[in-house]
C-alpha cells in the first residue's frame, strides 16, 4: 500500500480538477492541511474543493481575518495561518473548538497547527515546478488520509 | 455560605445557587457554542428568579474543563471577575471531578469525548482520602484512545467501575469485554451537574482550598507527545 499520492498538474484548470477530486473523494468530518510557497494553488484547490462540496459563493484566504466559515450541505472551515507567529495566537482564536466541529476544514500555511493536531489528517504539499506546472504530494496520518491515498491512486 | 457555581466547560451550561448545603437552584442547559452570549443573561436571571444579588455571594466554582477552550475561558473570567469585585474566594474543579462527585460507587471512571476515539478521563476512588471526604484522585486526569483503557485501569479489574460522562456505552462495552465489572447511570445524572459543582465549590472553600485567582487556569490537557512530533515530517521540505 502506497502511503503517498503525487501527481503534476499542467496548467491551473488541472489544479482546479484535483481539488473537485479531493472534495469527491474525502470523507466527513475531515482535516486537510496546504502547504505550498505563496502562488502554488493552495487557494486554487480549496476553492474548487469547496464548491465541489456544494458552496457557490466566493472563496479567498482568510489571510486576515483568519478563519472564515462556508455552510453548504456540510460545514466547511477555511483558514489562512500565515500571519500568525507562533502556536499559541492559535489556543487564542480557539483553534481546538474548530477542530472538533463536525466539518471539512483546509489549512492554509499549516506549519504552526502542527503541534495541536490529532493522528489524523490530510496533508497536501504544492511544489511549482514551472510558471504554469506544479507537483501535488499527499500524504498524511490515520484513516482518513489513507483511504484518501488509495482512493486517488485507485482513480488514475 | 452562599456558593454560585458557573460551568461552561461542556456544551451544557450548568448554573447553581447552593446556600450552605441547601440547593437554591440550577440551570443545566444544552447550549451548544452559545455560551458566550447566554452566561451573563442567564446568571441575572437566576439571581433574579432567587431573589439573590452579586453582592450576597460568599464564593464561586468554577468548572475549569478539560472542556472547549472558548467556553472554558468564558466560565472562568466569569468567575474570576466576579470573585474580584467581590473579594470573595474563587475554586475551580475538573469537570471530570464534577460528575465523578455527582455519581455512585467506589471506583469512578468519568469521560469526556476528545473525539476521534480519544477520552479525556479521570480515575476516582470515592473513600481513597483518610482526613477529608473529597474524592481521591487515583489516576490524573489525560487523554487516551479508547481502546487503551482496559490496559490503564487493569489494575482494578475485580472492582466495579462506575462509568460517567461522555461515550460511556462505548468504554463500557469494551471494558464489559475484558472482564471488567462495570455500571452506568441514566440520563438525568450523566452530565457534569451544575449543583454538584456548586457543592464541592463549598466544600473545598471551607475547608481553606480555594485558588489563587491570579494563578486559576483553564486544565488544558496537552495533546500527547506521540502524536506532535508532525513537525520533522511535514513541516520542512
Amino acid at each position: 500500500m502506497k502511503s503517498s499520492y503525487s501527481i503534476i498538474t499542467e496548467s491551473p484548470a488541472e489544479t482546479k480538477d484535483f481539488g473537485r477530486e479531493l472534495a469527491e473523494l474525502i470523507e466527513i468530518p475531515t482535516l486537510v492541511l496546504l502547504k505550498g510557497e505563496l502562488g502554488t494553488g493552495k487557494t486554487l484547490i480549496i476553492k474548487a474543493a469547496v464548491s465541489a462540496l456544494g458552496y457557490q459563493g466566493d472563496v479567498t484566504s482568510p489571510t486576515f481575518n483568519l478563519v472564515q466559515e462556508y455552510q453548504a450541505e456540510v460545514e466547511i472551515i477555511h483558514m489562512d495561518l500565515y500571519r500568525l507567529n507562533s502556536s499559541d495566537e492559535l489556543l487564542d482564536i480557539g483553534f481546538e473548538d474548530y477542530l472538533n466541529r463536525n466539518a471539512v476544514i483546509f489549512i492554509e500555511w499549516p506549519e504552526l497547527a502542527l503541534p495541536l493536531i490529532p493522528a489524523d489528517f490530510i496533508f497536501i504539499n504544492l511544489e511549482k515546478i514551472s510558471a504554469e506546472q506544479r507537483k501535488i504530494t499527499v500524504r498524511g496520518e490515520g484513516e482518513q488520509s489513507r483511504l484518501l491515498i488509495e482512493r486517488l491512486n485507485k482513480a488514475c | 455560605m452562599l456558593i454560585l457555581g458557573i460551568d461552561t466547560s461542556t456544551d451544557i451550561l450548568g448554573l447553581a445557587l447552593m446556600d450552605s448545603g441547601q440547593l437554591k437552584g440550577e440551570y443545566n442547559l444544552s447550549l451548544k457554542r452559545q455560551h458566550s452570549e447566554k452566561l451573563l443573561p442567564l446568571i441575572e436571571e437566576i439571581f433574579e428568579l432567587l431573589g439573590v444579588e452579586a453582592g450576597d455571594l460568599d464564593g464561586i466554582a468554577v468548572a475549569v474543563g478539560p472542556g472547549s477552550f472558548t467556553g472554558l475561558r468564558i466560565g472562568i473570567t466569569t468567575a474570576k471577575v466576579l470573585g474580584r469585585i467581590f473579594s470573595i474566594p474563587v475554586k475551580g474543579i475538573s469537570t471530570l471531578e464534577i460528575m465523578a462527585a455527582g455519581a455512585e460507587g467506589e471506583y469512578i471512571l468519568p469521560l469526556l469525548d476528545a473525539r476521534r476515539k480519544r477520552v479525556y478521563y479521570s480515575f476516582y476512588q470515592r473513600n481513597g482520602n483518610k482526613d477529608n471526604n473529597f474524592l481521591k484522585e487515583v489516576k490524573k486526569a489525560a487523554s487516551a484512545g479508547i481502546s487503551e483503557l482496559p490496559q490503564i485501569l487493569n489494575e482494578y479489574q475485580n472492582q466495579e467501575i462506575s462509568i460517567i460522562g461522555e461515550k460511556t456505552a462505548e468504554v463500557r462495552e469494551l471494558l464489559v469485554e475484558n472482564n471488567f465489572k462495570t455500571r452506568i447511570f441514566e440520563a438525568e445524572k450523566n452530565l457534569p451537574r451544575a449543583a454538584v459543582l456548586a457543592r464541592l465549590g463549598g466544600d473545598y472553600i471551607c475547608s481553606g482550598q480555594a485558588d489563587d485567582i491570579y494563578q486559576l487556569k483553564p486544565a488544558y490537557l496537552k495533546i500527547p507527545q506521540a502524536e506532535i512530533n508532525w513537525q520533522q515530517k511535514y513541516g520542512s521540505k
